[in-house]
């Protein structure tokens, strides 16, 4: 039994993980650096097609083929693709304030969704199939483990802290003398390049990938997953990426009549969530918690006489 | 009681969610197939722009599987839709192979879906059986793919013989989906065909369009100013209906040439009166006076209420035959069960006596039909 | 050489219909500075319903009309309940509640109408719904499906199709009626007040929520029209329409100037021609790209738009 659950479960979390990896990279661009980017799914879909694109051409004229070697190497070969895809969209967009940079972000995410198309070496429209399967659930989980941690770390070091200054108040930043294109910069590149990993891990585990990667649909999921979750934090990320793959599929077992509508009650959860808590599921949790220990605490407060 | 850190908390709580979700994944129990039961699994287009296809495709299984009754080996069939996109049919067969655990898996129908969903069945040695993709590809180099269907190097060859031969066509244009593995190999046999049979294809008039365009009238000029005798669209129905109703708007005269693509009830609600007078290369026609084919389409009308096209007889045949090959294996073990199809010979089908060659293609005729204004009528018989 | 003016003229009417449903994205943004993703899944709303309501046997004004009002009435509640809660709440929430809309509408529509494609006479699938609609639907043979002018203007080296400078002539009219609107009419300067100084415009009496709402069903109603428009011409509706075609609008909106009237006819004009030029030189398989790579190059030269006004950020 638990193995039928644990076979039952492997693609869904496989696929979580994956969303998960792509939400802190997003977390880091939207939440800490509070640039609105959508275009997301774009470095996602560049890194998967370059780390397949090795695997497939460049690893057996090299003569490669040690599974592990070969799946280190194509997660490097997507993250920095997909950096170099950062790069050339961020350059130009960060001169671009709020919306219009939003706007920019979307419409490179489109570019390079249609030059996907047209690469045939890759399968256009077609997609890209015959991806050696080398990627798994404790591939999945690993990377997104340490990507977890590495942010956290990250996130407490001067050039972290200098990203959520500068989204703070960029002016009041830049008086204290941070480079706060240099910050603004650094924080899209590295988001970017998390999505690479992401992009590169997919290819393998599903074994083929399609231009449809990289539309807009696909980054607002991200997006989704961020706000939902709450974008101020990287646990929030992670569980709104879990309630965006958890929700549809747990719905998928739902009776047949919910099971048919399972996309509306998705998306009517999904806007009464924003609703109810514009600033993230995640508030939610902590605003319910606090008022809790609020209720419990006052009293005891009271007789000792001091802070809560 | 010292509380663990906070990242070390929000891992531990992250973790427990996912393993509830796991749980809750877990509440509708698949269960494992009984002995004498085999686990099919079925990835088509139910929704999305060839959905009429898929749905088709199911009815006809469906049919076959209901007619065989109690008889064991008993076929257990999971359906699931893959949208009509590369994407989706991968996305299905992994769901079908990691979740499920079917032995075989009978689909897709689209070329290039089938192509996306072949990796991962080989790699995980599931033998795949599509009913109604023809592109040359999908079986070369996979072992464990086969199909019931003729191939487009046959296909687009017939076509071209036809063109030649019966409408003395000397000049063609075609009309290329870019987007289709499927349109993209016809456009290469038929053009090798046609030209071998001594016609001509200028180069720029291999104009190409997308399974998103809705307005064609900047291809369908440059074919009107250059006045072929034929035009090959190797495409699919919901494309194809717009392009013969814009042609006609246009005053263009040639003769339309089409294949299976076309093959949907939808194609003539789309192109109105734009539809009639045209060849099309099928698998199956409504009005074939055999008895066997007769009795299939009183069979499919009365329970799904309209004709049956040439999908519907793929699928029927495609219930009837794996039933056959898993018979023949004995078993219910995927190798097996490859190599049983892989030596079927002379299976009796609605839609042609169906022998598997080498490579795993199916040798069997094709149907020419043509059309009218509201659906596909018999014309000839082309034997391989 | 020809040939460049007969792409010219075949993108107008696709732009057309996308300067009808951009008039809307930059109404909104006008007043709201918010990019209402949901507006293009009016647009399909408004296509779908017009469908049915002329394959039920209405003549096609009352479908228009009627389906003006129903899709305006729908974006006006969408605006008061999802939009209106979050004014204030920053930026995002409100993008997100949109994505939700849009994903709402177009499930709602696939799970009761059908997730293919419909072409006149539309029909509802099998279910208790299409008993409902059965009893109602015409004879299919007296049915009078509306169609556009199926004529030609044919100088066999230049082909026009009367219908695509009907759509032309439609979106020309409609934008110069909402540029009257909004310049003679006493709402119509309310809700360009609202759009230069919102404080100000309160200040002298401009209904704020009212006039917002006006806004909304304004835009909606014109998504509409585009929707008739289109069905019409494609004889073709599909519950992703509003995906595909809300996008690029979206981008030819800004590509003229966000928040300009005549700048979105422009934009959707420059957009159409652009995608029918590259389709004409063979170039098709980047036709999806050309939008947003016209709209970068805008965006990083000129990021108010082609006719839009420069705005001054006081530090």
């Amino acid at each position: 039994m638990m193995e039928q659950l644990l076979e039952y479960s492997i693609l869904p979390l496989t696929l979580f993980g994956i969303t998960a990896i792509q939400a802190l990279g997003l977390q880091l661009i939207l939440g800490g650096a509070g640039l609105l980017s959508l275009g997301h799914a774009a470095f996602y879909a560049v890194g998967g097609y370059s780390a397949a694109a090795f695997t497939v051409y460049a690893a057996p004229y090299l003569g490669l083929s040690q599974p592990l070697l070969l799946m280190l190497i194509s997660l490097l070969v997507g993250a920095g693709s997909a950096l170099l895809a950062g790069l050339i969209v961020a350059v130009p967009c960060l001169r671009l304030q709020g919306d219009y940079l939003a706007m920019a972000t979307l419409g490179f995410a489109e570019i390079i969704g249609t030059a996907l198309k047209n690469i045939d070496a890759i399968g256009g429209t077609r997609g890209f199939t015959g991806i050696p399967k080398l990627s798994s659930l404790p591939w999945v989980f690993s990377v997104l483990a340490l990507v977890w941690w590495a942010l956290a770390r990250f996130n407490r070091t001067g050039l972290g802290l200098a990203i959520r200054a500068t989204r703070d108040d960029e002016i009041a930043a830049r008086s204290l003398g941070i480079n706060t294109y240099a910050t603004k910069l650094s924080a899209f590149l590295l988001g970017s390049a998390i999505a690479g990993l992401a992009g590169a891990l997919y290819v393998h585990a599903l074994q083929f990938i399609s231009p449809d990667e990289a539309d807009f649909s696909r980054s607002v999921v991200i997006v989704l997953a961020v706000v939902i979750g709450g974008m101020t934090s990287l646990f929030g990320s992670v569980l709104g990426a879990l309630i965006l793959v958890a929700v549809p599929e747990v719905l998928r077992f739902a009776p047949d009549v919910i099971r048919e509508q399972r996309m509306i009650y998705f998306a009517l959860i999904v806007i009464f969530v924003m609703l109810f808590s514009p600033k993230g599921l995640q508030s939610l949790v902590l605003r319910l918690a606090r008022r809790h220990q609020k209720n419990e605490s006052s009293s005891l407060g009271r007789r000792l006489g001091g802070a809560g | 009681m010292t509380m663990p850190s906070k990242t070390t908390r929000r891992v531990v709580v992250t973790a427990l969610s996912a393993a509830l979700c796991s749980l809750g994944l877990a509440v509708s129990m698949v269960a494992r197939a009984a002995v004498g039961e085999v686990k099919v699994g079925v990835i088509l287009p139910l929704t999305g722009d060839k959905a009429t296809f898929g749905q088709e495709s199911l009815n006809g299984l469906k049919l076959a599987l209901e007619k065989a009754g109690k008889e064991t080996p008993q076929l257990k069939i999971q359906v699931e839709d893959t949208q009509g996109t590369p994407a989706g049919s991968a996305a299905a067969v992994n769901k079908l192979i990691a979740t499920d655990k079917v032995a075989v898996i009978i689909g897709e129908v689209a070329s290039s879906n089938t192509i996306a969903a072949s990796t991962a069945a080989q790699s995980a040695k599931i033998p795949l059986m599509t009913h109604a993709s023809t592109n040359d590809t999908i079986t070369l180099g996979k072992d464990f793919i086969s199909r019931i269907c003729f191939v487009d190097s046959f296909q687009g060859a017939v076509m071209a013989k036809f063109a030649v031969t019966n409408l003395k066509a000397k000049t063609a244009a075609i009309l290329v989906d870019s987007d289709s593995d499927y349109s993209r190999g016809l456009r290469d046999s038929f053009k090798q065909a046609f030209i071998a049979a001594g016609g001509t294809i200028k180069e720029d008039l291999v104009i190409s369009y997308s399974q998103k365009d809705r307005d064609f009238k900047t291809q369908l000029i440059k074919v009107r100013k250059a006045a072929p005798d034929a035009v090959f669209i190797p495409g699919y129905y919901t494309q194809v209906g717009a392009i013969l109703r814009q042609a006609k708007e246009l005053k263009l005269n040639s003769k339309f040439l089409g294949t299976d693509g076309w093959d949907s009830p939808d194609l003539f609600k789309i192109a109105g009166a734009a539809a009639a007078g045209h060849y099309v290369s099928s698998h199956f026609a409504a009005d074939d006076t055999d008895n066997r084919v007769q009795d299939f389409v009183r069979e499919y009308k009365a329970r799904n209420k309209e004709n049956p096209g040439a999908m519907a007889a793929l699928g029927y045949d495609a219930g009837f035959f794996m039933r056959a090959a898993i018979k023949k294996a004995g078993s219910n073990e995927p190798s097996k069960i490859r190599d049983a199809i892989a030596s079927m010979k002379n299976f009796d089908g609605i839609t042609g006596t169906i022998t598997i060659d080498k490579n795993r293609n199916a040798v069997k005729p094709a149907v020419i039909v043509t059309t009218t204004e509201k659906e596909f009528k018999f014309l000839t018989r082309v034997n391989p | 050489m020809f040939d460049l003016i007969q792409y010219l003229v075949d993108g107008l009417a696709v732009g057309s219909v996308y300067a009808l449903i951009a008039l809307g994205y930059s109404m909104v943004f006008g007043v709201l500075q918010l990019v209402n993703f949901a507006h293009g899944e009016l647009f399909m709303v408004g296509a779908y319903f017009v469908m049915y309501a002329i394959s039920l046997g209405l003549p096609w004004p009352v479908a228009l009309g009627l389906g003006m009002c129903f899709v305006g009435l729908f974006a006006v509640a969408m605006e008061r309940l999802c939009y209106k809660p979050l004014r204030g709440a920053g930026k995002l929430a409100p993008l997100i509640t949109a994505v939700g809309l849009s994903l709402l509408l177009q499930n709602l529509v696939q799970a009761i109408l059908g997730p293919n494609p419909q072409s006149y006479p539309a029909r509802v699938p099998e279910g208790k719904l299409s008993q409902f609609f059965g009893q109602y639907l015409p004879d299919p043979s007296q049915l009078q499906i509306p169609h556009l002018p199926d004529g030609l203007f044919d100088w066999n080296d230049l082909v026009i199709r009367h219908r695509d400078l009907m759509i032309f002539t439609i979106a020309v009219f409609v934008t110069l009626g909402l540029e009257l609107f909004l310049r003679k009419t006493r709402p119509g300067r309310g809700i360009r007040a609202l759009a230069l100084q919102p404080n100000a415009a309160k200040l002298v009496g401009v209904p704020f929520d009212f006039t917002i709402s006006m806004t909304f069903f304004i835009g909606a109603a014109l998504a509409v029209v585009a929707g008739l428009l289109q069905g019409m011409a494609d004889n073709q509706v599909t519950p992703y329409m509003g995906i595909s075609s809300g996008l690029k609008a979206f981008a030819a909106a800004v590509l003229g100037g966000i928040g300009v009237i005549p700048g979105a006819l422009l934009g959707g004009l420059v957009l159409g021609i652009a995608e029918r030029l590259l389709v004409g030189y063979d170039l098709s398989t980047y036709k999806d790209g050309a939008a947003f790579f016209i709209l970068i190059i805008v965006l990083l030269l000129r990021p108010q738009g082609l006719l839009g006004k420069a705005r001054m950020v006081k530090v």
